[in-house]
C-alpha cells in the first residue's frame, strides 16, 4: 500500500470504518505520479496531511509546489490539518517558522 | 485548513519532528510560533503515557488543538508490528496502540497508524502471501477500530512506502548518477 489508490482500496475492501487516509508529501513525491490525482483519489477519505519538501526538510527548501497542492486540496473540499512533519537541519524554531510561513503563503494567509 | 507542528519528547535530528523536549513546553512554543495545533510523537507504554490533564490544560491556555498522535515509535524503538508472524508481538502492538486511543479519548486527536504496521523482509511476492498479510493487518485494524469507536476516537491510515518499488522507480530519474562498476 504505497499509493493513495491502494490505501483507499484497502480501507474500503475491508470495511475499515473509523479510518481515514493520511498522505505525506515526501512519500507522495516518491510514489505518486501526480500529487493532485492522488489527492483526488483519496477524496472524502483524506483525513490528514504530512507536509515536508522533497528532501523531508521544511516546505520551501526544495522542489514541491505547495501552492498547487493546496489548490488541489481545496478542490476536493479538504478542511483538515496540514502537519509539518519535517527533519530539522540546524535551528528548530527558525526552520519551523520558515516552513509555517511557506504553508501560510500557499494558503493565502497573512504571515 | 489549519497548520500544526510535530513534537517529540525525544528524537534524533534525523527524525521528522519540528520541536523536541518536554511536550507541554513545546505546545507553548508552537503557539508562540503561530501554529494552530500540534501532532504529538511519543512511545506509549503501560506506565509511561504523557499526562493528559496537564497536556489538556496547556492546550487550553495556549488555544492549541492536538490534531494527531503518532505511533511509529512502537515499531522504530520496540519492533512492534501489527503484521508480525509472532502473534505475541502483534498482540503487544495492539495493546500499546490502545494506550494512544485512551490518551486521545481524553485529549482529542486521531491516532496515526503508519509504520507500526511493520514490514516483511524476504519473499512475500506471491498473491497468497500478500493477501495473508493484508488480512492479518485488516483484522488488527478492525479490532482497534472497535476499541476506538467505543471511545469516540478515529484513526489515520498513513500510506507506507514500498521501498523496493520506490528504488526501482527512482532509478530512471537518477540514471545519470547511476554507475555500476565491476
Amino acid at each position: 500500500m504505497a499509493t493513495a489508490s491502494e490505501t483507499r482500496v484497502f480501507i474500503e475492501d475491508y470495511g475499515l470504518t473509523g479510518y481515514s487516509i493520511l498522505l505525506d508529501t515526501f512519500h507522495m513525491d516518491m510514489e505518486e505520479r501526480d500529487f493532485i490525482q492522488a489527492v483526488r483519489t483519496a477524496g472524502t477519505l483524506l483525513g490528514h496531511m504530512h507536509m515536508s519538501d522533497s528532501t523531508k526538510l521544511v516546505p520551501g527548501t526544495a522542489r514541491i509546489n505547495f501552492q498547487s497542492l493546496v489548490a488541489g486540496l481545496r478542490a476536493i473540499g479538504y478542511q483538515g490539518w496540514l502537519s509539518l512533519e519535517c527533519r530539522i537541519e540546524r535551528d528548530e524554531e527558525l526552520e519551523a517558522a520558515n516552513g509555517l510561513a511557506c504553508l501560510k503563503q500557499a494558503l493565502g494567509q497573512s504571515l | 485548513m489549519r497548520i500544526s507542528s510535530t513534537l517529540a519528547l525525544q528524537a534524533p535530528f534525523s527524525a521528522p519532528t519540528l520541536l523536541r523536549g518536554d511536550l507541554c513546553e513545546s505546545i507553548s512554543r508552537s503557539a508562540a510560533l503561530g501554529f494552530a495545533g500540534v501532532e504529538l510523537q511519543f512511545k506509549a507504554e503501560t506506565h509511561s503515557v504523557p499526562d493528559a490533564d496537564k497536556t489538556a490544560r496547556v492546550c487550553e491556555e495556549s488555544n492549541m488543538t492536538v490534531c494527531a498522535l503518532a505511533t511509529g515509535a512502537l515499531y522504530v524503538h520496540d519492533g512492534l508490528s501489527l503484521i508480525s508472524d509472532d502473534n505475541l508481538v502483534a498482540e503487544e502492538a495492539l495493546a500499546r496502540l490502545r494506550l494512544y486511543v485512551d490518551f486521545a479519548s481524553q485529549i482529542g486527536g486521531r491516532v496515526i497508524i503508519g509504520c507500526v504496521i511493520g514490514c516483511v523482509r524476504g519473499n512475500i511476492d506471491t498473491k497468497n502471501s500478500r493477501r495473508q498479510y493484508l488480512s492479518r493487518l485488516a483484522e488488527g485494524l478492525l479490532r482497534l477500530g472497535e476499541y476506538g469507536e467505543r471511545r469516540n476516537v478515529s484513526f489515520l491510515r498513513e500510506k507506507s512506502i514500498d521501498t523496493k518499488r520506490t528504488i526501482w522507480q527512482q532509478l530512471p530519474k537518477q540514471g545519470s548518477l547511476l554507475r555500476i562498476t565491476a
